[in-house]
């Protein structure tokens, strides 16, 4: 019996889900955490030397850590097509290995 | 005088080309590569380069290749009591 | 029909009649050994919390910083065939530099010890019981890799082990875990090479049937053949056992009180 779904109706389907699992969620906590804990090394390192590099204090006065985020921030993102303004994080292009930590205030 | 001690983890295919330049520079080429590099603002700026893409640490001194890998190598777990020929020359002095 | 509760109170009362040292008395469940921390080669990396930059210390990134000092090598010699090179020469920090630099505890030569081993009072007065209930079996470990073996097993490792003959005698001494059909005693995460004696005879070699790929191009009539015949190393295990108590404390065993994290030996319940 034929049951129409969309898959048998066109040809080629690609469906991203529009959340995360709740295991990309945790992963998604554990890459910021790492993230975080390179930071953290990179700048006691230096701190250790004496030395200090515009990027690391530029990363700490401009980016929240992992604890610091909202979750709306960490699983989601502003997107200015959507109705509520927010798209889930998943549909950035290499989401995995990018810091997209902040989003426009407001929204 | 301390070193970064920075393993690549995660590949840069498909990122931007300065991401792929970076890593070319602090000499890591394939990823679970480990390289070593003098704690200073520049090696610290190129790590931020790529800090989604490494693992971090702070150690003394350059560690070798060797010194790397035996980190890794397990016990063999038995050795040699007696060999055959021992045993042979044991018997026939009986 | 037997039900499960039928087939365990027979179980007991085989288990009863086994002549085993088992007191009427009930066994307490664990027995504490105080042995495996000097076994482990502890690594002396130290991880100091150092101060970061920010103040508000977050709980998630506990690694603030590592100070992971690099260990610090002992001073060994290059593989040479006399086994009797003590692994810590003093005030000789060799660092390793080529494949050809494996430090002595990395090869399979026999062990020197420094210190009597330890063991507790608790797995002193448990140990006739796994000691008195033969058959043994052991959990080795080659090259990490977990061996269950008893006494008479024929073993054929997945490799052909270097410089051995058939007819050599070897003994295994790393061992997550030492047993009887009721009692098991647990290494964290090994157990002291020292508490039993696991003797192989290497019996010879094996192979496996030639193996012939046949590896092809696109748009070649060429055929690619790929030979493969593997060969590898059987043997079989002489004896499992555990040592007694007396022999353990002949040998120069101390024993001290009981400790958290040490290898306990299990009752099958």
């Amino acid at each position: 019996m034929f049951k129409p779904t969309s898959a048998l109706f066109g040809g080629l389907l690609w469906k991203t889900p529009w959340r995360l699992s709740s295991m990309q969620k945790a992963r998604q906590r554990k890459r910021l955490r790492a993230v975080d804990r390179v930071v953290d090394t990179v700048s006691a390192a230096l701190q250790r030397n004496g030395q200090t590099s515009k990027a690391v204090q530029r990363w700490y006065a401009e980016m929240p850590r992992e604890e610091e985020m909202l979750p709306k921030d960490k699983y989601t993102i502003f997107d200015k097509k959507e109705k509520t303004y927010r798209k889930g994080i998943h549909k950035l292009p290499k989401w995995t290995r990018l810091s997209q930590r902040v989003n426009p205030p407001g929204f | 005088m301390s070193f970064f001690r920075i393993t690549l983890l995660r590949s840069a295919i498909g990122l931007p080309r300065r991401s792929t330049d970076v890593l070319k520079a602090l000499g890591l080429k394939k990823r679970m590569g480990t390289v070593f590099h003098a704690v200073s603002p520049s090696v610290a700026g190129q790590i931020m380069k790529v800090k989604e893409l490494v693992s971090v640490e702070e150690v003394d001194r350059r560690l070798t290749k060797q010194e790397v890998h035996l980190e890794r190598k397990p016990d063999p777990g038995y050795y040699l009591e007696k060999s055959c020929v021992a045993e042979r020359t044991e018997l026939r002095g009986q | 029909m037997f039900s499960r509760s039928a087939l365990r109170s027979l179980a007991q009362d085989l288990r009863l009649t086994t002549p085993s040292a088992i007191p009427s008395a009930p066994l307490p469940q664990r027995v504490f050994l105080h042995q495996a921390a000097s076994l482990r080669n502890a690594q002396p990396q130290s991880s100091t919390q150092s101060s970061s930059l920010n103040p508000d210390t977050p709980l998630s990134a506990t690694p603030q910083a590592q100070d992971t000092q690099p260990e610090i090598q002992q001073g060994f010699k290059a593989p040479s065939g006399n086994p009797t090179t003590t692994p810590n020469t003093p005030a000789d920090t060799f660092i390793p530099q080529t494949r050809n630099h494996i430090p002595i505890e990395k090869q399979p030569v026999p062990p020197t010890f420094d210190s009597p081993l330890k063991v507790t009072q608790s797995l002193m007065s448990r140990l006739p019981h796994l000691v008195g209930q033969t058959p043994h079996y052991i959990v080795a470990e080659l090259h990490a890799r977990p061996y269950l073996l008893t006494e008479g097993d024929h073993l054929r490792l997945p490799f052909l082990m270097p410089k051995v003959k058939p007819g050599d005698v070897l003994r295994f001494n790393r061992a997550t875990a030492l047993g009887s059909r009721d009692f098991t005693l647990k290494g964290t995460p090994h157990v002291d090479e020292r508490l039993f004696e696991c003797r192989v005879r290497v019996t010879g070699v094996e192979s496996e049937p030639l193996r012939i790929k046949e590896k092809t191009k696109r748009r070649q009539r060429h055929v690619k053949k790929a030979l493969s015949k593997h060969r590898y190393t059987v043997m079989r295990v002489m004896d499992v056992k555990v040592k007694t108590p007396d022999e353990l404390l002949q040998e120069g065993t101390q024993v001290v009180e009981d400790a958290e994290d040490s290898p306990e030996i299990e009752t099958r319940a």
